[in-house]
């Protein structure tokens, strides 16, 4: 309904109290704590986050290692559930034991490191062994140089070279060399080689091997490569036991989930508290908490601490300059949209809280985009069942099941209102096994077959939801006292367009288009013309007020009277309204005829029927899915540019109260 | 068969083909993102999903024209009427904006999906944000369709 009325909060209370003071307001979780200013000392706490920021970190990490080493089953429907509410025995033996499990965290990390660094260890001693293949049966180390009397070279040769080939090498020397060659491997990309030959001819023999392209090993073993390879085996096989037996360590932590998540929680809540700690000034014996509370919530507040903690509670208005938090509360019909404004911007000063009125026309385009009975029943049936289902569910999530339900009821009727229940369903499967025609009843058109009927109407809804947006801006504009710029920047419009759109109905050409049977009489086409006037002069005059300068101003004021195409854009805009009823209608329509053709084409009529089954569970269930995505998306679209463009400036802050942020339990407020 | 069916049957199959070529190319750009975001954090998969599935619906939007076109002249309910030239030209011409717009529309709305997969990247919470700028695109698509669909149906 509104945006709620904050309160400033002043909160001082003596140093020793500041930690439960602390605790209590995190345990209420309504008030959003502010910076206490400049003019006070803070305390440094930076180091403290940082510390538990990093132990919120590590039982999270180590979480994920468990979860990968002993997968839990978990139900599909497992993210609706929400968090698990803690039973205060649990939460202090959780409590009690906080260091054992930071340790079991720790354990759990440094195992993971452990093996992935052993994973390491076994790929390069496997590339070693690919490395040493070549050189197997070589019986003497690679490092072999040779012995007193004789110079010995190992190394291999580009492509594969025959014996003759490299003793061809030294005989076109001018000065003979007597050398022994051994091929030690062949292959077609490269041949090895031992070479030996008397130490006096040492470094001839090197100086025309390095000619003819001869390279040493690129391998680091240098052992004699067959025990080379059985070492590096050996070690790949204790490696491999070392990750089992570590990783069998890992497995033997299952069952301490609980209290890792449990140590995540109360880390990361330990880290808000002491940001929300940087932000308290801290005098010589006392403290000074600022922020923001919701007048609703104030008073109990107030109370809470004065009674209990002898704080001394100042509970202000918020003064005009000052950009307080914003929290919205409307009924529940209209607040599972809430979250779509908040996708868009929270209202920003002077804004007033649009949800209302725009729930009214979200659930409305949403269902004339889907409309088709049994989608809108299967959508909101199946948000119903999750809502009842599970009921510790989050609290965005159920809105959003909630919108989505309530969109569901409405795609329902504009189903019926266009005879839409998986397409034509009804009329095919009557005339394909039943032999007659029975159709799903249709309370006002079939969008294809008239559909400048539905386009014209899809114009008229956007002409209805572009004007409600103007008169909330006329509305603001009056609350905020402007009376003057409610007469400029609405009514001006108001009698622009709509005396624009009500001369167009006077035409002819427009009403034969639209299909309209009637038409606006000369004398209302002339009023409607005179309005348009009025409103285009009061354009031009007024919409440059801002400019002092006469001429700079009707420049201004002509230029703005150029948006009236931004109005024709808009209109138009709606003609999505139509587009994406009928590729629901028309997509479903496919996947039926679809699944009539196969079932003919069978001609048996079991088998049929049943292929005719599977084409039309699977077609229809993408249908709705792509279906819904797009409405979803043009739905949020037709909100958020044409009708926030008239009058939303948003630009909020959202309310953040310092609470139990929690990922994984709902830790109660009071033991 | 007349030319006249042949052309109408010309129009729904480049409907189809270029609508379909554009999808498949956003879809596939998007998707290379989206992919490269969850080698970091797997767990936005399902937000980035959505947004690689937004250039898709061109596809389906010509997919649509086809159909219609098909359904219209007779060919999927088996007994072809036979269209004059002229006639044929209409519906070949009649399926042209989807074909054209369905291509250029995919490719530029892939291109900022794959901007808002990357603003989902940096900052989840603004998903919608990102979701909004590709719709804006698609706007142009459905605009054709409508088009598309209009001038079917009046022929």
């Amino acid at each position: 309904m509104a945006v709620l009325p904050m309160k400033r909060i002043t909160v001082y209370g003596l140093k020793k109290d500041r930690k439960a003071v602390l605790e209590a307001i995190q345990r209420m979780g309504t008030v959003e704590i502010r910076d206490a200013g400049d003019d006070l000392n803070k305390v440094d706490t930076a180091s403290f986050q940082a510390t538990f920021l990093k132990a919120s970190n590590q039982a999270r990490s180590a979480l994920e290692i468990l979860s990968k080493y002993v997968p839990k089953k978990s139900s599909i429907f497992a993210s609706l559930e929400g968090r698990k509410e803690l039973s205060e025995k649990t939460y202090y033996g959780f409590m009690d034991s906080i260091d054992e499990i930071g340790r079991i965290a720790s354990g759990i990390i440094s195992l993971s490191k452990g093996i992935a660094e052993k994973k390491a260890e076994i790929v390069r001693a496997q590339s070693q062994i690919e490395m040493l293949s070549p050189w197997m049966s070589l019986s003497v180390p690679l490092s072999f140089k040779g012995t007193k009397k004789t110079a010995g070279f190992i190394g291999s040769f580009e492509g594969e070279k025959t014996i003759d080939e490299l003793y061809g090498i030294f005989l076109n020397e001018k000065d003979n060399i007597s050398v022994d060659i051994d091929i030690v491997s062949s292959m077609p990309e490269m041949t090895c080689v031992l070479v030996i030959c008397g130490k006096k001819d040492a470094d001839k023999a090197e100086a025309i091997l390095r000619d003819a392209g001869f390279m040493r090993p690129q391998v680091s073993a240098l052992g004699i490569p067959a025990e080379q390879e059985k070492f590096l085996k050996e070690q790949i096989k204790k490696l491999e036991e070392e990750i089992v037996q570590a990783e069998n360590e890992i497995k033997d932590f299952d069952g301490t989930e609980n209290a890792l998540k449990f140590m995540a929680d109360y880390y990361t809540m330990r880290y808000d508290k002491y940001q929300a700690l940087s932000q308290v000034g801290d005098l010589k014996k006392t403290f000074v908490i600022t922020g923001y509370v919701p007048e609703k919530d104030a008073e109990k507040l107030e109370m809470h601490l004065s009674r209990k903690y002898n704080a001394a509670v100042e509970i202000e208005a918020v003064r005009d300059d000052e950009n307080a938090p914003v929290l919205l509360k409307n009924n529940g019909f209209s607040a599972p949209v809430e979250s779509v404004i908040e996708s868009y911007s929270m209202p920003g000063k002077g804004d007033i809280d649009p949800t209302t009125v725009m729930s009214i026309f979200y659930y409305i385009l949403f269902g004339m985009m889907l409309s088709d009975f049994a989608y809108g029943l299967i959508v909101s049936l199946g948000c119903f069942w999750a809502i009842r289902k599970f009921k510790g569910m989050e609290d965005g999530l159920k809105n959003s099941l909630k919108m989505f339900m309530i969109c569901g009821i409405s795609t329902m009727f504009w189903g019926l209102m266009f005879g839409g229940c998986f397409g034509d369903a009804f009329t095919v499967i009557s005339e394909t096994y039943f032999g007659k025609t029975v159709k799903f009843p249709m309370l006002w058109c079939d969008p294809l077959s008239s559909s400048m009927q539905v386009l014209i109407t899809s114009f008229a809804i956007g002409i209805v939801h572009l004007f409600t947006g103007l008169g909330i801006k006329f509305y603001q504009c009056v609350k905020k006292g402007e009376y003057f710029d409610a007469i400029y920047d609405v009514i001006f419009w108001y009698l622009l367009v709509g005396g624009g759109i009500a001369f167009l109905l006077s035409t002819e050409m427009f009403c034969n288009m639209a299909g309209l049977s009637f038409r606006l009489s000369p004398q209302g086409a002339k009023i409607a013309a005179i309005c348009a006037g009025i409103g285009a002069v009061g354009i031009v005059l007024t919409a440059g007020r801002s400019s002092k300068n006469v001429g700079k101003r009707l420049a201004k004021g002509a230029y703005e009277l150029y948006g009236v195409t931004s109005y024709l854009s808009d209109i138009l805009s709606y003609s999505r309204l139509l587009a994406l009823g009928l590729s629901t209608g028309v997509i479903a329509q496919v996947f039926n005829k679809m699944g009539a053709m196969v079932s003919n084409a069978v001609g048996d009529g079991v088998i049929g029927f049943v292929l005719f089954l599977v084409v039309f569970i699977v077609g229809h269930t993408l249908n709705i899915g792509i279906n819904l995505l797009g409405t979803y998306v043009h739905t949020n679209r037709l909100q958020f540019v044409e009708f926030f463009g008239k009058f939303y400036e948003g630009g909020g802050e959202k309310f953040n109260p310092l609470k139990s942020n929690t990922k994984y339990y709902k830790i109660k407020e009071d033991f | 068969m007349t030319l006249g069916v042949a052309l109408a049957i010309a129009g729904a199959v480049i409907a189809a083909v270029m609508s379909g070529i554009g999808s498949a190319k956003g879809v596939g750009m998007a998707g290379q993102a989206a992919a490269g975001v969850c080698t970091e954090d797997p767990n936005k998969f399902g937000k980035v999903l959505i947004l690689q599935l937004l250039p898709g619906t061109q596809g389906i939007y010509g997919l649509l024209i086809a159909f219609i076109t098909l359904s219209q002249i007779g060919i999927l309910g088996g007994n072809p009427e036979s269209l004059s030239l002229y006639e044929g030209i209409a519906y070949f011409v009649a399926c042209l904006p989807m074909a054209f717009v369905g291509l250029w529309s995919a490719i530029s709305q892939g291109k900022t999906a794959v901007a808002g997969i990357q603003l989902t990247a940096k900052n989840p919470d603004q998903m919608g944000k990102g979701m909004i700028f590709a719709a804006m695109v698609e706007t142009y698509a459905i605009l054709a369709l409508l088009v598309s669909i209009l001038a079917i149906f009046g022929i």
